[in-house]
């Protein structure tokens, strides 16, 4: 946790009914959360759905918030639980890659099959491709287990650190840190399957 | 990834599981600079961290989303309406 919580003075207000200061939270998260949601849900009603489930019930527990973390940290946890319930709702998540195809790319006789070709990284400079590459790398985040898009997208998109993404998913920071590096490499492997399939 | 490396130095398999640790400048300052320097001597690991930080900008754009402004007054609208519900 920070020495110093930005956002305490708002919660503070919040807590004493002010509505603007909740406002203010809002508006600083809103897109965050929002990203988190899509990310996940893939929906744009289920990711609104999970955005204002959040809001709300920041709203209606901020009386429980008791500043034993950040207050991003709690917001962001709630926000994820707001997703896991709509993805259950929804019954999509069962629609991830398995996990042992996660495993398998920390296996050392594949390391040689993951050796990029000559042209790897120009081809993905080609501002052509880009568009396209920005779909495979979509479908490939989609098909990450629930749990490792979770810290993906925290790690990556929201720019948190490993520990505040351990503290929102309740995992030790070693299996956050051993999860984000699985889905970096299943990531740069799709997108390395598909730049060696379209060589020329 | 064949390069021979002296046994003090890490491996090309340890420098793959290190990969993480050593984008997000979590390695101790002597694991760094062991590990740039295998980098440095070895151009299928160099190549390696190449295109693993070009996937991680690509995902970084590509999940780069803004809420859509239609979202963010129905977001305000739904909470305006519960608050007043308590």
């Amino acid at each position: 946790m920070p020495a110093v919580d930005l956002d305490a003075p708002l919660v503070n207000q919040t807590r004493g009914g002010d509505a603007s200061a909740f406002e203010e939270l809002m508006r600083r998260y809103e897109e965050k959360v929002y990203r988190l949601a899509i990310g996940m849900t893939k929906n744009r009603e289920d990711a609104l759905d999970a955005v204002q489930d959040t809001f709300l019930n920041v709203y209606r527990k901020i009386d429980t918030f008791k500043g034993e973390s950040a207050f991003s940290t709690w917001l962001y946890k709630i926000a994820l639980n707001s997703v896991y319930m709509k993805l259950r709702s929804r019954s999509r998540h069962g629609r991830t890659e398995p996990l042992e195809d996660l495993e398998g790319i920390l296996d050392p006789a594949k390391v040689r099959i993951l050796m990029p070709s000559r042209g790897w990284t120009e081809k993905a400079d080609d501002a052509l491709l880009r568009k396209e590459l920005s779909g495979i790398l979509r479908e490939a985040v989609d098909a990450l287990p629930e749990e490792y898009r979770a810290i993906f997208t925290l790690r990556e998109v929201e720019e948190l650190s490993n520990q505040q993404v351990a503290d929102i998913l309740g995992l030790s920071l070693a299996a956050t840190k051993t999860r984000l590096h699985r889905a970096r490499l299943f990531l740069r492997q799709r997108l390395s399957r598909y730049l060696q399939g379209n060589a020329a | 990834m064949s390069h021979e490396h002296r046994s003090s130095e890490p491996t090309c398999r340890e420098v793959f599981d290190l990969l993480s640790e050593f984008v997000d400048g979590e390695l101790t300052d002597s694991l760094r600079e062991s590990l740039s320097r295998h980098l440095s001597a070895c151009p299928p690991c160099e190549e390696f961290l190449k295109t693993f930080q070009v996937t991680r900008s690509l995902c970084r754009e590509s999940l780069m989303e803004t809420m859509p402004d239609e979202l963010k007054v129905r977001l305000r609208s739904f909470l305006r309406i519960q608050i007043q519900k308590k």
